[in-house]
Formats: structure tokens, sequence, C-alpha cells
């Protein structure tokens, strides 16, 4: 099944927008992150996508570049995974944890 | 081999961010072999586009988005048929969106001159069954992100997006597409992944493209800002149809074979769908339009034969062998570019206008031609007047002769229709012109997309001179002070440099018209202006570049004064006037002009003229066409007005910076004065070849470039030292020449229009009141008819008031009570009486005269000629006249 904010019939995504610290790989896609003393692993990848906006404002102008994700906290079984929403901000300034799929 | 085969220009009018340059300059560095162009509604950019993919060694494929059954296609074309069945698409697309019907056999209508006016026109678009007899020769793919199949997928709508695939396969066949893309949007993957399952199930071979609308990421804030600017929508507030991020640029194959890994083949299917697309719309050759010819007659046999009776007509015996032998030299450039058609299809034209009494005279360079003069085409005497061929035409010069013909300008729209009657509906329609942002507009428009309020966009762009959008910063402070000092000034200047040369919308050449041997379709869609007039999708240099051939038609209402002058001296004063035969050098008609008193007479009844004529004097003919040409930005920018003046009055001695220089300055006293004379300086003095020259003439005529001027002093010096000029004499040479920038008349255009300055100078001096009436009425000057009242008064010609039943609906000539020949002014001369209304009077008055305005049920709706004392009644005294 691929999760995408449109499947969500019957699920709820809460929003959260915290920075994560995220361990890439060489393709330079997330491979773990560590989220309010948990350590998540990604599954797989289940959509991406750039957003870019006010570029009128310096200070506002933003580019983020998500990541849809299958994943499940390391302590837990792959059967407990989740869908997560994670955007890298900027030119790879931080990554941050926007929503997760209940 | 991966290329792109969906991607628009800037000449998708603010749908695209990017020229056709940057768009092959990107593509030749990522190694793509080709590159599609496929703008919005139309074919706009393609000649540029494949001189650019020339210039680069990129294959050019031509097509374009095409709204089908309002879903945009993308449509390539395999051969020059299939850019035929395109444009002809897009002129069914265009013309439905006016709300004109093609006939019945889907030609052009031949009247198109009530269209829809284009704020009511809905978006080009053709039904699905039109493509049936014309896609054989198109290949389609299915529109990305705004497509159909796209849009049916993404709802889920998987049914209806089987339909519409079906649907095209039937049409398309084995030239059907599907479009796979990934713009990096939420659900891209997912929808790009069902429609490659889709065209697999359905066997349609899928393409892979990235729906292009910039070159690189650097042009995606050009292009949001040029969509807001579309949508009359500020930056600030989201749109639909807005980007959401920078990724519509040309990729390179590996960055998007990392978006779409599930589909190889898609990727090396692009480069042979390009292989399969062979269109050249840049010839070599001109397509002049096809002449009528006696049976058994040759284009060249004919054109020998008519110039043989002009030079017998037009030459004394005596004066024949210069004639001769020029002409001999013309019709050997002529005959060796195979434009003996050309010349002959203009003659018909002139002939047919003068045979139906309308007023013409060819200007321009083509009156520095003998072929022109001897034809009829031109009124001036290149022999007489020392002209030089080689500025109009020679074996180097690239492209078609440019020829302009004045006509009366109340009558030019007759012209155009016999030409269209003539030639065909489907092988004439009038050039483009590309209107792209300079300055003001830019500045408006962008000041707008970025919040600021119309009172400060309005003050903003009448802060500015009229100049380049690039030359912004050049104005900082003026706009400064009108917006203050805001963060967003900074990017409004940075925005609007950037716009220099991007287009904002067509509009139509003032005269341009295309006469094909073929049918038009076959190199242009044609629209339709606001006006109803037909239009191509090209402006006059890529339709030179595509080989076609245009003619000038424009309308001088200077001329339609004349002709109407001439009538009313006919009418009144029983004299017949042929200007065409008359002498130009009447002592009288000078000392008129150098009397100063100058309103009403072409081209020098202004200020600056009136000043220039003070201090110059003309006494003759070649006088008078310096003076035509001294009043031009450039001779005034050039500084050479005044020492032309002090030289010819014989105040300071003529000098020549090098005795090579006298031939070719001798006639404007050292100083150069016409465009020819620096041709003649570059080829004769520089050693530069007649082509180059010629490019160095173009150049010193437009805009001030500094780069290309550097590289063309470099040459023109050491082709002077080769010659033993020099060095200093070369480079001060070079210094005087390059000051003659801005717009300079070249001799032969200034000799035709000094013709015309004659004409309505002597018309004043011997006819003023005819001439006076017919200035009035066709208003081709400066000044108020206040001030031609005036003026006509200060010649003893009175002007009478309208009165209700003698005025027409022109301006006329009455004899007053003591007999003078008095000027009558026209009812529509009363305030608020319209054209119509007057119309109605006259012919309400057949049934007999008015006794009175007031009461009078046959004046209805006038109420200028009820209020008292504006229209002179029967028995009304003086005092009651306004």
């Amino acid at each position: 099944m691929i999760y995408g904010p449109r499947n969500c019939m019957n699920v709820t995504m809460k929003s959260y927008h915290e920075p994560i610290d995220v361990a890439v790989g060489d393709d330079g896609l997330p491979r773990t992150w560590r989220w309010r003393k948990s350590v998540w692993r990604v599954l797989r990848i289940l959509d991406r996508w750039v957003l870019q906006s006010r570029w009128w404002t310096r200070e506002c102008a933003e580019k983020r570049a998500y990541l849809l994700v299958e994943a499940v906290p390391e302590t837990r079984a792959e059967s407990y995974s989740c869908a997560v929403e994670i955007y890298l901000k900027g030119d790879g300034d931080a990554w941050i944890l926007a929503r997760i799929l209940h | 081999m991966f290329v792109h085969l969906h991607t628009r220009s800037w000449f998708s009018f603010r749908a695209g961010g990017s020229g056709p340059v940057d768009l092959v300059q990107r593509a030749a560095h990522l190694g793509q072999p080709a590159l599609a162009l496929t703008d919005r509604h139309g074919v706009y950019g393609t000649v540029r586009f494949q001189k650019a993919c020339r210039d680069a060694g990129v294959h050019a494929v031509l097509g374009a988005e095409v709204l089908v059954d309002d879903a945009p296609l993308v449509l390539l074309a395999r051969d020059a048929g299939g850019y035929r069945d395109l444009c002809q698409l897009l002129t069914r697309a265009h013309l439905a969106a006016a709300g004109i019907a093609l006939l019945d056999d889907g030609q052009m209508p031949p009247d198109t001159s009530d269209p829809l006016p284009t704020d009511q026109r809905a978006v080009p678009s053709v039904p699905l069954a039109d493509l049936a007899t014309l896609s054989a020769r198109l290949l389609c793919l299915t529109g990305g992100r705004d497509g159909h199949l796209w849009h049916c997928l993404a709802h889920r709508r998987y049914k209806a997006a089987q339909h519409w695939l079906g649907t095209l396969h039937d049409v398309f066949g084995d030239t059907l597409y599907v479009e796979l893309t990934h713009g990096l949007l939420p659900e891209d993957g997912r929808v790009a992944l069902r429609l490659h399952d889709l065209a697999t199930a359905e066997g349609v071979p899928p393409v892979v493209t990235n729906d292009v609308r910039f070159a690189t990421p650097l042009h995606w804030q050009r292009y949001d800002l040029l969509t807001c600017m579309r949508l009359n929508h500020p930056v600030a507030g989201p749109h639909p149809q807005r980007p959401r991020n920078a990724e519509a640029y040309l990729k390179s194959a590996a960055q998007l074979q990392r978006l779409l890994p599930f589909c190889p083949d898609a990727f090396e299917r692009t480069g042979e769908v390009a292989e399969r697309c062979r269109v050249d719309l840049v010839p070599e050759y001109i397509t002049p339009p096809s002449a009528n010819l006696p049976e058994g007659i040759t284009a060249n046999k004919l054109l020998v034969d008519l110039c043989g009776a002009g030079l017998n007509r037009l030459y004394q015996p005596a004066g024949q062998a210069a004639a001769r032998a020029q002409l001999h030299k013309e019709l050997d450039v002529i005959c060796g570019l195979e434009l003996e058609e050309f010349f002959l299809v203009v003659r018909e034209v002139v002939v047919e206008a003068k045979s139906r009494g309308i007023r013409c005279a060819g200007r321009g360079s083509a009156a520095n031609s003998i072929v022109a003069y001897l034809l009829g085409i031109t009124a001036v005497d290149p022999i007489r007047h020392n002209l030089l061929f080689e500025r109009f035409l020679h074996g180097g010069r690239k492209g078609t002769p440019d020829i302009d013909v004045d006509f009366d300008s109340d009558r030019r729209d007759e012209v155009i229709s016999w030409m269209e009657q003539r030639f065909g509906i489907e092988q004439t329609a009038m050039t483009a012109t590309l209107i792209t942002y300079k300055l003001r507009l830019a500045l408006r428009d962008v000041a707008k997309a970025l919040g600021w309020p119309m009172t400060k966009v309005d003050q903003l762009s009448q802060s500015v001179p009229s100049g380049q959008a690039r030359d912004v910063a050049e104005h900082r402070g003026p706009i400064m002070k009108v917006l203050g000092t805001s963060p967003l000034t900074e990017l409004l200047l940075q925005r609007v440099a950037d716009l220099h040369l991007c287009p904002r919308h067509l509009g139509l050449h003032s005269g341009g018209m295309i006469l094909s041997r073929k049918a038009l379709s076959h190199f242009t869609p044609v629209q339709v202006s606001a006006n109803g007039v037909k239009v191509v999708q090209f402006d006059k240099d890529d339709v030179e570049a595509m080989g076609l051939v245009k003619l000038d038609v424009l309308g001088l209402r200077m001329m339609a004064c004349l002709s109407e002058g001439a009538s009313l001296a006919q009418r009144h004063e029983g004299v017949d006037i042929d200007f065409d035969g008359m002498p130009l050098d009447d002592n009288k008609v000078y000392q008129l002009i150098c009397s100063g008193a100058t309103v009403g007479m072409f081209q020098i009844e202004s200020q600056g003229q009136m000043h220039l004529i003070a201090r110059n004097q003309p006494e003759t003919f070649d006088d008078l066409v310096a003076e035509v040409a001294l009043f031009r930005p450039g001779p005034l920018q050039s500084g050479m007005v005044h020492p032309f003046i002090r030289r010819r009055r014989g105040w300071d001695p003529v000098v020549y910076e090098h005795p090579s220089l006298e031939p070719i300055l001798r006639d404007t006293y050292g100083i150069i004065l016409f465009q020819e004379q620096i041709l003649d300086v570059a080829h004769r003095f520089a050693g530069m070849s007649l082509a180059a020259a010629d490019d160095f003439r173009s150049l010193m005529s437009k805009v001030h470039d500094p780069v290309r001027m550097q590289e063309m002093g470099v040459l023109f010096i050491a082709g002077a030292m080769e010659r033993g000029i020099p060095q200093a004499i070369a480079e001060s040479v070079f210094e005087n020449v390059s000051h003659f920038i801005g717009y300079g008349f070249c001799r032969s255009h200034a000799a035709a229009f000094a013709q015309t300055v004659y004409h309505s100078a002597w018309m004043k001096r011997y006819h003023p009141a005819a001439h006076m009436a017919a200035f009035m009425q066709h208003r081709p000057g400066f000044y108020n008819l206040m001030t031609l009242e005036e003026e006509a008064r200060r010649f003893g010609v009175p002007v009478l008031l309208p009165h209700i039943n003698h005025s027409g609906t022109r301006y006329d000539l009455t004899r007053d009570r003591a007999g003078v020949l008095a000027i009558r002014k026209p009812l529509t001369a009363v305030k608020g009486l319209s054209d119509e209304v007057a119309e109605q009077i006259v012919w309400a008055r057949m049934a007999g005269p008015f006794t009175s305005v007031e009461g009078d049920p046959r004046i209805s709706g006038s109420q200028g000629a009820r209020r008292p004392g504006s229209v002179r009644s029967p028995g009304c005294g003086r005092r009651q006249f306004t």
C-alpha cells in the first residue's frame, strides 16, 4: 500500500515540526534519525517533493525537500511502521519531522 | 540517449521563463543532442530556436502545446507537412477563439474584420475531430502535469484516463506517446507509476519529459514573476497556476532517472522520437510571390522590357548612358538573387493603386534603385541624386529587400483588400511585431506584481524615460524617490533588469504585409488581431529568415491630404495637378519654406524644424533632402547639424579628414548625414566588404552596443590602415562615424520624403485654401484645428463656421460673400455631432433646406447642433456665433 496524504481516508496526520538528527546514506537519503530520545529506522521512501516559496522576501525565502517515508522506531517490529513526513530545510541546514500518520 | 521533448520558452508569453538561446545552450551543456520547443498556442519562437540550435550543433525539434478539447497535448512536427498541419491546427484554434469560423473546406474566410474583442476571447483550442485529418505527420505526447491524462490519474479516475488514452490512440495510432514526468511535487511519483502502468496496459509507449518551463533553476523566479504578471496576481498570494518549486528546468538524464527509475526505455525512446522529427524553417533562399506573367514571357524578360520602356520614358537620350549602366548593374544583382518576380509584384501593386486614383509613393532604401524608379515604384531619380544601390540590395546582402510604399491613408485598406484577392487569402497576412519588456512597461508590471498600489505604479512609470529594462539601475534615484527605501525596491530593480528582451505579447506591425507564393500555413499559423487583421506569429526578422517576402503597405495621411487637396483644387478652381510630373525647382516654393511658414507642410512644420530652416535656408531640392535628413536622432546626437549648416552657408571651410572621403562626403560638405555614407565610408575607406559594411551601417542605426562597437572599431581601423591610411586618421574617422548613433535617414528615403515636402509646400503656396482644407480634414501634422485655422486666415483663406444647409461631412471649399475662396467647416466640427448624425442631416437636406436648427424634427440626437450658435442657421445674426 502506498501511503500519502490523500490516501489517508481513516487516518490522521499529527503535526510536530520538530528538528531531528538524521543519518544519511551514500545516496544522501535518510537511514535513521533520532527524535525525542528514540531512534527511528527508515524502511522505504514513499514519496518525495520539493516546495519553494517567498523568494521575494530574503528573510523568509525557503526551500523544503520533503520525504514521505515508512519508518519504525528501532525498538518496535516493522509491523508497527507508520508514514512520516520529514523535510530538509533550505540548502541542507536541518531536518525537520513535520507529521506522522497515525 | 535522452532529450527533452516538452519545453516552453518565454515565447509562451509569460508562461515560460527562458529564451530559446538559454534553453539550447543548457541542452548543449548537458550533452543532449536534440531539444524540442513546444510553446503554448503557437510557434512564435521556432525561428530563433532553430537558429540557436544550428549555432550550438543541437538538433531542433519543432512543435507546440495545443489545447485539444480544452486539454493540452504536445504536438511535434515530423516533417514539413507535419509542421504545416500544426500551423493549420493553431490557425483554427486562434480563429475559433476570435469567434471566426473557417469556410467549409477549412480555408481562411475572406473577411475577418469583426472578431471578438480580445478580452472576450477564449483560450485557443481545437476539437479532437480536427486532428483526425491532420494527425498523420504529427507526433503526440499526452501533456505533462497539466494534461488530462495526468489529471485523471491524480484524482484516481482510472477509467476516465483509460478512455482518454484510448481516444487519443484511435486518432494518433503509433505516433502517440504517454508523457511521464516527475516535478518533485506531492504524489508525482505515484501518478507517474500509474501512468507507466496504464501506458503498458494500453500498448502506448511512454517517454520521459520534465514539462520544462525554464532553462535552469536560476530562471525560476523570473518564471514565477511572469506567471503572476500574466495572471494579474500579486506574488505574495498563492495561486494554483504558480510553480510550487524550481524543478521544471532542463535536467540531466541522471537527475530524472533518480526520480523515475522504473522506465529506462522511456528515456531512450525520447532520442528515437527526436530522430523522427526533421523540419527546416530557415532556408538559404527567398520565396517571392508569383508575378502575373504574360504567356511565354519569363519574369526576367518582362522586368528587362519594363525597365527599358521606363528608361526611354524618364531619361532624355543624352542622359541615358549613365542610367543604362546603372540599370545593367542592378539587373545583374536582382537576377542573381532571383528577385525579378518580387519587383514585378510590387510594380503590380503600385500600378493597381494608381489606376484606382490612389496616391502612392515608394520610399526608404528602395528609392536607391533605378529599377524601382523605372518601374514606377519610386519617384526619385537615383542618378540625379547620386543614390547608392548597395544600400538597398547587393549580392552579399542577406534576406529579402525592404520596400516601403506609402499610400493615401484613407484608401490603404482598399489596397490591402485588393492584394488579398490578387495574391490569395491564404497567401497574405500582416507581419507581427514582438512587444518585449522595455523599462517603463517592466517597471509597471513588476511593481504591480510586487504589491505596490496603482497610484505608485503610475508615478513610477512616469518617473523614468523610455529605455531598456536592463538599464533600470541608472534610474535608481527617481525610482527611490517614488517608492522610498523599501527592501522590495532592490528586488524590483533586479527583476526589472532580468526582463530585458523578454517578450510580453504579440503586436501588429504597422504595414508589413507578407506575400507568399505558397499558403502561409506552410510557414506559420495565422491569428486575428484585435481589429480583425490577419497576422502571422513572427516578426519581420523571423519572416525574413524564413525567406518570406513582405511589402510595407503604409498609410500616410499626407498622401490623403495631397489627394484631397488636388481634388478640391480641381473642383473649385478648375486646376488639374500632376504631382508626379511636377518640377521641383520653383523658387517661390522655397521662399515660402524659408520664411518659416511651414505649418501644414510635411515633415518640416515642427518648431525644431522651423528653427533649423531659419538657419539652413534650403534653396534647392537637394537642400530640402538634407533638411529632412538633418532633423533626425543620428545627425542631432552626433552634433553634425551645426557644422553642416556653417559649411553649407559658407561660414566655415569644407575639410575632409582624408582625401578618400571627399567623393563620399562632397555632397554634404564633408559631413556624414546619410546612412549610405556610413556604408560607403566603411566599404571604400575602411575596406570592408559590402556585407560587412551593411552590418556596420545597421549597427550605427540601432541602439548603441559597446561590445559590438568595439569589435567593429577594430575591424574598421585595421581595414583603413591596410589601405595605407595613418592610424590616427583612421581612429578619428571611426570616432566621427561612431557618433552617428540612433536612426538617421538613408538618402533615398530623405529624397522620397523631400518630394512630399515639396508637394505640400507647393500646394500651400499656390492653392492654400484647398491644401488647408484637406490638411484640416486629415490632420497629418502636429497642430490642433485652432492653429490650422489661424494659419489658413494668415494666408488670406477665410474659415467659415459649419452651416446647416451648406456644410457636408468633410471640410470643403466655397466662395464667401466677397467671392474669396474660403474653407467651410463640416457639420462634424460641431462638438457632439457624430459622423452618423452629420450623414443624416445631409440626407435629410435632400428633401429641402432647413429653415432653422431649433425645432426641426429632422435633426434628431444632435444636441451639439441644437446648442445656440454652434451651427449657422439661416437668418441668424453674426453675434449668435460662438
